[in-house]
């Protein structure tokens, strides 16, 4: 936490619930500013969650904390990305 | 904000800051003064500055301001007048617990009443905590989970005050090699497994397209595996019912699960482990395999898109089990002569001590959220159910249970966080709680963390009032991972700390983990965190309960079933809390605790080759 330089950077946002399974959630930021898909373990509601439902949440903007390329993870990471697209069953 | 006159006098002794603006001539109340809780965020922020010379709380009230001040503003001296003096008072107390007390130079003390044969040892720098531990634990205070016998047979209590409620006994066959063959049979220290046993475990699942069994040796620890689901051992019962008798333990090899779907998506993705084995797993951990152990591999392939749906991970557990069940019907036949070493386990309530609980919270969120509860078998899945299916609601059942396998755990969320089902068949705190002669264990509790927080409360109401009908003196409750279940963690300690009943907690929360929410009773929290950064590290078992968190944990429930006060914690993680607790209970018990090692000694040993590499080259 100490690497970053603009720490207390934290945005109110909201978004909406677009897709939900037994182990995850997608929530999609108001403005279509991008998705994130989330454990359903870090989503935090009142009753069962729905698709559709407004959630809200507080977010610094990322910050480049190191120069280096990780190549591993980035190769692994893309490759999830690339089969779960082609799995074209999950966003 | 202003405070009140309780809080006033809670926190007589931190600095009195005005919480708005005041005339000159105002006497000084509770309610102008701004609550000290806040302070420390306002400091960090920069809005205020504490002088040297600034006023406490108690010295000021009453005191009448000789000139305005703004808010946010710490009183001086200069600033009030008719304040009383606190620290002539206050020199007086401490010098009276100095009578008992000596000071060491890092703030730490240390108090010695050899007298009323106890040590009281107060536990400084922020996290403070009392401990009170009868003189008798010094004299058997080693314990280490394997010379469990010698252990049981050297305690020295009068038998009147102990019943034997039940005794596990673990006969280990030692495996250093696994082939496949014809058949499912140990041969000697040779594990033979049937090698079309995969088309029907293929067969046996709906859900499953195709599943690879692959054994892995120490030279193959280099090579690529899918996400690691669950560690597990092989074991099978002789006698009795799970949680009795005598189980039979294959030694030197454990069963790994891994799996993805069709598409190659891995099955719980979140916080996945794929990558090289020996880069992912922290070997050694209670959950974890150890190092030199051969690990049978199964690659299970589930139907696209299933893997976030609670039948894929189940099928793909399932599969996985039909050829450990073949192993476990092989290792029923081997012969007797084959065992290398026993275990002795029993569980014996001590009926003159302080009676204590241990809850586990497990998730129940939904898909690889979830654990199998009851295996006929250790570790198995027929018999069981899913703790989802059962509400999440808490099931009680022995420490025995626990070490017989009686939980078969899906769960996933963060590798470093997640309690394999090895784990649980090797849980550092049910070991520590169960050969603690201080204390009497009376039972575990397995408690879901199910998604909504309407169904959280309600799960979390009924722990309250199992734990109530217990009438126990001490109640440690631990959780795996973190995200929601730290709602009903906290709702948990509190449904027992409401009831009077002295409880700990127990979880990874460190930098990325952080509670979300918490409570009055949530005064004495042990952090399972290993990771340099405080965070989730995906290492498979970084960050789970450890043997030296388990012993912080005692010590720190003794110390506040002995009624110690347990100060606040640093604001931010550090672990020099943690390292500072383990060295006070070192010196009070004269026991060298081991301390694991963290992600570091896999980046050295990764580096290390690298540099061979380059040299090779």
């Amino acid at each position: 936490m100490d690497k970053l330089n603009f720490i207390s950077s934290e945005r109110y946002y909201e978004g909406i619930i677009i897709e939900l399974t037994d182990g995850s959630v997608v929530i999609d930021l108001n403005g279509r500013m991008g998705q994130l898909r989330l454990p359903r373990r870090m989503l935090i509601c009142q009753n069962e969650p729905k698709e559709g439902q407004r959630v809200g949440f507080l977010m610094t903007y990322p910050e480049v904390i190191d120069e280096e390329i990780n190549k591993n993870y980035l190769k692994s990471a893309k490759d999830q990305l690339r089969k779960r697209i082609d799995s074209g069953n999950i966003i | 904000m202003a405070i009140t006159k309780e809080q006033a006098m809670e926190h007589k002794d931190s600095y009195a800051i005005t919480c708005c603006r005041f005339e000159e001539g105002t006497v000084i109340e509770p309610s102008h003064i701004e609550d000290p809780n806040l302070i420390p965020d306002l400091e960090e922020s920069g809005l205020i500055e504490i002088p040297e010379d600034c006023l406490k709380i108690g010295e000021v009230l009453g005191a009448t301001l000789k000139k305005t001040v703004d808010a946010l503003t710490p009183l001086t001296p200069d600033l009030v007048e008719g304040y009383t003096k606190l620290e002539e008072t206050s020199r007086e107390e401490i010098e009276e617990i100095d009578k008992e007390v000596s000071v060491n130079e890092d703030e730490s003390t240390e108090r010695h009443e050899k007298g009323i044969n106890n040590i009281k040892i107060q536990i400084g720098e922020g996290k403070d905590i009392n401990i009170e531990i009868p003189f008798p634990v010094i004299t058997s205070s080693a314990v280490s989970s394997t010379p469990i016998t010698e252990e049981i047979k050297g305690e020295k209590s009068s038998p009147e005050e102990e019943k034997e409620l039940r005794r596990l006994t673990r006969k280990y066959f030692k495996i250093d090699k696994v082939e496949f063959g014809h058949e499912t049979k140990i041969d000697g220290t040779t594990l033979i497994i049937r090698e079309d046993a995969y088309k029907e475990a293929i067969d046996s699942q709906e859900l499953v397209v195709d599943m690879k069994v692959d054994i892995i040796t120490p030279d193959r620890y280099n090579e690529f595996s899918n996400t690691i689901m669950d560690v597990q051992p092989i074991a099978t019962k002789e006698e009795g019912e799970l949680g009795e008798g005598i189980t039979r333990v294959l030694d030197g090899v454990v069963m790994l699960v891994t799996g993805t779907d069709e598409a190659g998506v891995q099955i719980g993705e979140f916080g996945s482990s794929e990558g090289i084995l020996e880069e992912n797993i922290m070997w050694g951990r209670p959950g974890s395999p150890e190092k030199g152990e051969i690990l049978i591999k199964t690659d299970v392939t589930i139907k696209k898109g299933k893997n976030m749906e609670r039948p894929g991970p189940m099928a793909a557990h399932k599969a996985t089990d039909f050829i450990t069940q073949e192993i476990r019907e092989a290792l029923k036949k081997a012969d007797e002569s084959l065992v290398v070493r026993k275990e002795e386990f029993v569980h014996k309530r001590r009926l003159n001590k302080k009676k204590v609980v241990i809850v586990k919270e497990i998730m129940g969120q939904g898909a690889m959220h979830d654990n199998y509860l009851m295996p006929q078998e250790p570790v198995g899945v027929l018999g069981a159910k899913a703790n989802v299916d059962l509400g999440n609601v808490p099931v009680v059942v022995s420490p025995l249970h626990v070490l017989d396998g009686c939980v078969h755990a899906l769960t996933c969320i963060g590798p470093a966080s997640k309690e394999t089902s090895r784990h649980y068949f090797r849980e550092p705190l049910v070991l520590e709680a169960m050969l603690d002669d201080e204390i009497d264990l009376a039972a575990v509790v397995f408690v879901g963390s199910p998604q909504a927080n309407s169904e959280k409360f309600y799960v979390s109401k009924l722990l309250g009032l199992t734990i109530e009908a217990m009438d126990v003196d001490g109640a440690i409750v631990t959780t795996e991972g973190f995200g929601n279940n730290h709602v009903d963690f906290a709702s948990h300690i509190e449904e027992i700390g409401k009831r009077g009943i002295p409880v700990v907690g127990m979880t990874f929360a460190a930098v990325q983990g952080q509670l979300v929410v918490g409570n009055e009773h949530m005064d004495a929290m042990v952090e399972l965190n290993k990771s340099e950064e405080g965070i989730e590290n995906e290492i498979l078992e970084n960050n789970c309960l450890c043997q030296e968190d388990a012993i912080r944990a005692l010590y720190m429930l003794k110390a506040k079933m002995a009624g110690e006060e347990i100060l606040p914690p640093e604001r931010k993680y550090g672990k020099d809390v943690i390292l500072n607790n383990i060295r006070l209970i070192e010196k009070a018990t004269d026991r060298k605790i081991e301390l694991v090692d963290n992600e570091t000694s896999l980046k050295i040993s990764q580096n290390r080759r690298n540099e061979y590499e380059k040299d090779a080259e």
